[in-house]
C-alpha cells in the first residue's frame, strides 16, 4: 500500500467534508457557520477558564497548583470523547460505506483500521477544539510556557484523542463480538446513554457540594483532587496538565516525562485497538452489516387497512410504531427526562427555593429539555422516509403540524408523570398547581416548536447514535436555545412567584405560546420546503 | 382536492427544464413528453442528468428554469394536484426501515388519501403479484435490495397514478421480478397511463419502451421510436444508436 496516496486521499476527503466545493448537493455556508460557532465557543471557554486561572493566580497559586484546574478540563475532554464521540469512531470503523472496498483491497487489517481511525479524527475532534485547546490557551496566557512546549501540545492532544478512542474502540469491538448482532448498534447507543447518566449524576451531585464546602476556587480544586478516584492522578489529562505546569515552572525534564507517559499510553491504546481490530474487525463488520434476519412467519394475512385514517392518524400511528421499536431512542429519552427533572435539585445545597418555585423549576427544566430531546429529533428520526413529505400531496405545514402533535403525544405523558411526582412530593396546593401548569404547558409547546425548527434545519439523516440526530452545528445551536429558554422561563417563574401574581401574569405564557408556536411552525414548514430531500 | 387527471392531458410535459448545481449545468433546456399509453425510455450515460430530471419532475429538486406539467397540472402552481398524479420509484427507495411493508403501504395510502376499502384490495393484488405477501409483516430493514424495490413499486402504485416514473427499476430484481415489472408497466400503458423509465439496460429499453429519449451532458441527443432512431441503418441496434450519439465527438442534436 502506498501510504502517501492514502493520506492524500483522506486529506482530500476531510477537506471536501469541511469545505465543500460548489456542485451537486453542496451545502455552502453551513461548514463556515459550524466553524464560526466552534470558534465562538472555544473563545468563550478560553476566556472563562482564563478567568479561573487568573483568580487562582491572584490567590497565590503557582503554575503547578493551577495545573489541577487544567487537568480537570482535559479530563472532562477525555471523558466527553468517550461518552459523545466513541459511537462516531465505532460507526466509522464498522459501518462506513467504503469498508467493503477496503476489505477487498490487498491491505492488511491493521492498515485499513488505521485508515478508518484517520477518517474518524476530523469528525471527533470537536471536543479538542472547543474544550481542550481553549483550556490550554487559557492556562498558558496566565502561566506562560516556553515556545518548545507549544511544539509538544499537538502531540499531547492527539494522544488524548487516541487514548480515549483507541481504548473505546477496542472495548466496543470486543463487545460487538458477543452481543447479538441484531442489537449491536443499540447496545452501543445505550452504553453511551448510561455513561452520560452516571457521569451526570456523579458530577452534578458531588461538585456543587464541594463548591459549598470550599472557601475559594483553589480550595475547591484541591478538594476535588483529594476526593478524586485513585486512577485520576494517572490519567492522561493530569499528565498533560503536569507537562504544562512543569514547562511553565521551567522544569523541562518533568514536562518531557509527563509527555512521554501520555505518548506511551496513547501508543498502548492504539496498539491494543489495532490488535483487537486485526483479530475481530472483519467478523464484527460482517456481523453488523448482516445484522437483520427475517423472521419466518405463518400464512400471510389479507390486506385490510383503516377505512380513512387521515393524515394525523397515520402520522401518529406510524410514529408510535417507530418510537416503540427504536428502544435506543426510547431509553435515551426516558433517561434524559429523569436527569433534566432532577437538575434543579443539583443546586439545592447552593440555594434555597420555596416549594412552588422548586416544582416550577423542575418541570420547566424538563419541558425545555423535551424540546431538545423530543422536538429536535422528530424530523431526523424519519431519516429518508421524510422524502414522502415532498412526494405525497401533503402541504409542508400539514406535515409539520402532524409532527408537532406527535411530539406532543410523546412529551405530554412524560410531563404528566413528572408533574404528578413533583406535585405529590412537594405537596402543592390547587392554586399552585394551576399557576405551575399555566407556565409549564406553554413552555412545553414553545420548546417543542423551537426543537422542531432546529431539527428540520439541522437534521443529520444518517445518524447512528440517538444523541447525534442533529449536525454538530445543530446540537450546539439547540443547546444554546435550550439554555436561553431555561434562563427566560426560570426568570419568569421567579417573577411570577414573587412579584406578579395576578391573572394576567399567569396567562401571559399562554398568550406568548399562542403567538409564538404558529409562527415557529410556519417557519419550520418553510424550512422543510426549502431543504433538499432525497 | 380533485385527484383525477385532466381529461386528455398528457401524463408528463416538460418544457425548457434547466437544473444547475453551482456552476455545473446538469440539465439544459430539456423538453420531454410522456404520452398517454406510452412507455418512454430515458437513456443516457452516467451523469447525463437522467436522475436529476426525474427528481425535478418529482418535485425533489427545484428547477432553475422551465415548466413541468403532470397530468395537466403545473408542478409549480398546483403542486398538490401534480403530486397526487404521479408515482415515483427512485434508485434508492425512501422507507421507514422499522415499519413492515404492510404498515408502510398503509401509511402511504393514507398520505395519498386512498380510502382503506380501495387501498386494501389494491395492496393485496400488488403484494400477490410482487410476491411480497409472505414477507408483508416483516420489518423493511430485513428486506433484500430486490424486495425493497418491489415495496417501493407498490408504494408508487397504491394511488394508481396517471404517471409512473422509475429510476433504474430493474437493478436488483431477479429474472422473475424483472419480468413481472415489465408486464406490470405494459399493463399500465395499455390502460392509457404514462410510464417514464430511466435505465442503463439498453436491451430492456429496446424491448419494453415505445419511444426513447437519449440524454447526454444534460442535453437531449435524440428522441423517437427505435425505427426513427435507426434512420437509414435498419440493422442498427439501440446500443449502436446510443453509442453513436453519446460519443464525445458526436454532433449536437
Amino acid at each position: 500500500m502506498i501510504w502517501s496516496g492514502v493520506l492524500l486521499s483522506r486529506a482530500r476527503l476531510a477537506r471536501n467534508q469541511f469545505l465543500p466545493r460548489p456542485g451537486r448537493g453542496s451545502t455552502t455556508g453551513r461548514p463556515l457557520f459550524a466553524a464560526t460557532l466552534a470558534l465562538v465557543l472555544a473563545t468563550f471557554v478560553a476566556f472563562a477558564l482564563g478567568g479561573l486561572f487568573l483568580q487562582l493566580q491572584s490567590e497565590g497559586a503557582d503554575a503547578r497548583d493551577a495545573s489541577v484546574g487544567l487537568a480537570l478540563a482535559l479530563t472532562a475532554s477525555l471523558v466527553g470523547l468517550i461518552a459523545f464521540d466513541l459511537h462516531e469512531v465505532v460507526s466509522t470503523v464498522v459501518l462506513d460505506s467504503d469498508l467493503e472496498l477496503l476489505r477487498r483491497a490487498p491491505v492488511p487489517a491493521w492498515s485499513s483500521f488505521a485508515i478508518k481511525l484517520l477518517d474518524a479524527f476530523p469528525r471527533t475532534s470537536a471536543l479538542l477544539v472547543i474544550l481542550a485547546v481553549p483550556a490550554l490557551v487559557g492556562y498558558a496566557v496566565i502561566y506562560p510556557v516556553p515556545a518548545w512546549c507549544w511544539g509538544l501540545v499537538p502531540l499531547a492532544l492527539v494522544s488524548l484523542w487516541a487514548i480515549a478512542l483507541g481504548l473505546g474502540v477496542a472495548v466496543a469491538l470486543l463487545l460487538l463480538r458477543v452481543v447479538p448482532a441484531t442489537t449491536a448498534r443499540e447496545v452501543l447507543g445505550l452504553l453511551s446513554t448510561f455513561a452520560v447518566f452516571v457521569l451526570w449524576i456523579g458530577n452534578s451531585f458531588v461538585l456543587p457540594r464541594l463548591a459549598l464546602d470550599s472557601a475559594s476556587p483553589l480550595a475547591m480544586l484541591h478538594a476535588i483532587e483529594a476526593k478524586a478516584p485513585w486512577g485520576y492522578r494517572l490519567s492522561p489529562g493530569t499528565w498533560i496538565a503536569e507537562m504544562m505546569g512543569a514547562a511553565s515552572a521551567g522544569d523541562a525534564a518533568h514536562a518531557l516525562r509527563a509527555l512521554a507517559s501520555t505518548l506511551a499510553a496513547a501508543a498502548a491504546a492504539v496498539v491494543l485497538a489495532g490488535v483487537v481490530a486485526a483479530h475481530h474487525l472483519g467478523s464484527v463488520q460482517a456481523r453488523v452489516s448482516n445484522a437483520r434476519g427475517r423472521a419466518t412467519r405463518g400464512p400471510a394475512r389479507a390486506m385490510r387497512f383503516a377505512r380513512r385514517p387521515g393524515l394525523l392518524g397515520a402520522l401518529l400511528s406510524r410514529d408510535l410504531k417507530l418510537f416503540l421499536r427504536d428502544w435506543t431512542v426510547l431509553g435515551d429519552i426516558v433517561v434524559a427526562s429523569a436527569l433534566w427533572t432532577l437538575l434543579p435539585l443539583v443546586g439545592a445545597p447552593l440555594y434555597t427555593l420555596e416549594r412552588a418555585l422548586l416544582a416550577r423549576a423542575m418541570l420547566l427544566s424538563l419541558t425545555v429539555a423535551l424540546g431538545y430531546e423530543v422536538g429536535t429529533r422528530a424530523i431526523p428520526f424519519e431519516r429518508r422516509g421524510l422524502v414522502w413529505a415532498r412526494l405525497a400531496p401533503v402541504p409542508a405545514w400539514r406535515w409539520i403540524v402532524g409532527r408537532a402533535v406527535s411530539t406532543l403525544a410523546v412529551a405530554l405523558p412524560v410531563v404528566a408523570i413528572a408533574a404528578t411526582g413533583v406535585i405529590g412530593a412537594l405537596g402543592l396546593t390547587a392554586l399552585e398547581i394551576v399557576t405551575t401548569l399555566a407556565i409549564v404547558l406553554p413552555a412545553l409547546a414553545i420548546a417543542l416548536a423551537i426543537g422542531l425548527w432546529t431539527g428540520t434545519a439541522h437534521a443529520n439523516f444518517e445518524w447512528t447514535h440517538p444523541r447525534a440526530m442533529l449536525t454538530l452545528t445543530g446540537r450546539t445551536l439547540a443547546t444554546v436555545l435550550l439554555l436561553a429558554q431555561a434562563v427566560g422561563w426560570f426568570a419568569w417563574a421567579m417573577y411570577g412567584t414573587h412579584v406578579a401574581t395576578g391573572l394576567s401574569a399567569t396567562l401571559l405564557p399562554l398568550a406568548l405560546a399562542t403567538v409564538l408556536v404558529p409562527a415557529l411552525l410556519a417557519l419550520t414548514a418553510r424550512e422543510l420546503r426549502r431543504r433538499t430531500l432525497g | 382536492m380533485t385527484r383525477a387527471p385532466i381529461a386528455g392531458a398528457p401524463p408528463l410535459v416538460v418544457r425548457g427544464l434547466v437544473r444547475r448545481y453551482g456552476e455545473f449545468t446538469a440539465v439544459d433546456a430539456l423538453d420531454l413528453d410522456v404520452r398517454p399509453g406510452e412507455i418512454l425510455g430515458f437513456l443516457g450515460p452516467n451523469g447525463a442528468g437522467k436522475t436529476t430530471t426525474i427528481k425535478c419532475c418529482a418535485g425533489l429538486l427545484p428547477a432553475h428554469a422551465g415548466t413541468i406539467e403532470i397530468a395537466g397540472y403545473p408542478l409549480a402552481r398546483h403542486p398538490m394536484l401534480a403530486r397526487a398524479s404521479f408515482g415515483y420509484v427512485p434508485d434508492r427507495p425512501f422507507f421507514y426501515e422499522r415499519l413492515s411493508a404492510r404498515e408502510f403501504i398503509e401509511f402511504i395510502a393514507a398520505l395519498y388519501d386512498v380510502p382503506g376499502d380501495v387501498a386494501g384490495p389494491r395492496a393485496q393484488e400488488l403484494f400477490e403479484r410482487l410476491d411480497l405477501l409472505d414477507a408483508a409483516d416483516d420489518l423493511i430493514e430485513t428486506y433484500s435490495h430486490g424486495m425493497r424495490q418491489k415495496v417501493s413499486l407498490a408504494a408508487a402504485l397504491i394511488h394508481d397514478p396517471a404517471l409512473l416514473m422509475l429510476d433504474e427499476p430493474i437493478t436488483g430484481l431477479d429474472p422473475h421480478g424483472a419480468r413481472m415489472l415489465k408486464d406490470l408497466l405494459r399493463e399500465r400503458a395499455s390502460r392509457g397511463l404514462g410510464v417514464l423509465v430511466s435505465t442503463h439496460l439498453l436491451d430492456v429499453a429496446e424491448r419494453l419502451c415505445d419511444r426513447v429519449v437519449i440524454l447526454d451532458h444534460g442535453v437531449k441527443r435524440a428522441e423517437g421510436t427505435l425505427a426513427e432512431l435507426r434512420g437509414t441503418d435498419a440493422a442498427a441496434t439501440l446500443e449502436d444508436v446510443f453509442l453513436a450519439l453519446t460519443r464525445d465527438d458526436a454532433p449536437e442534436a
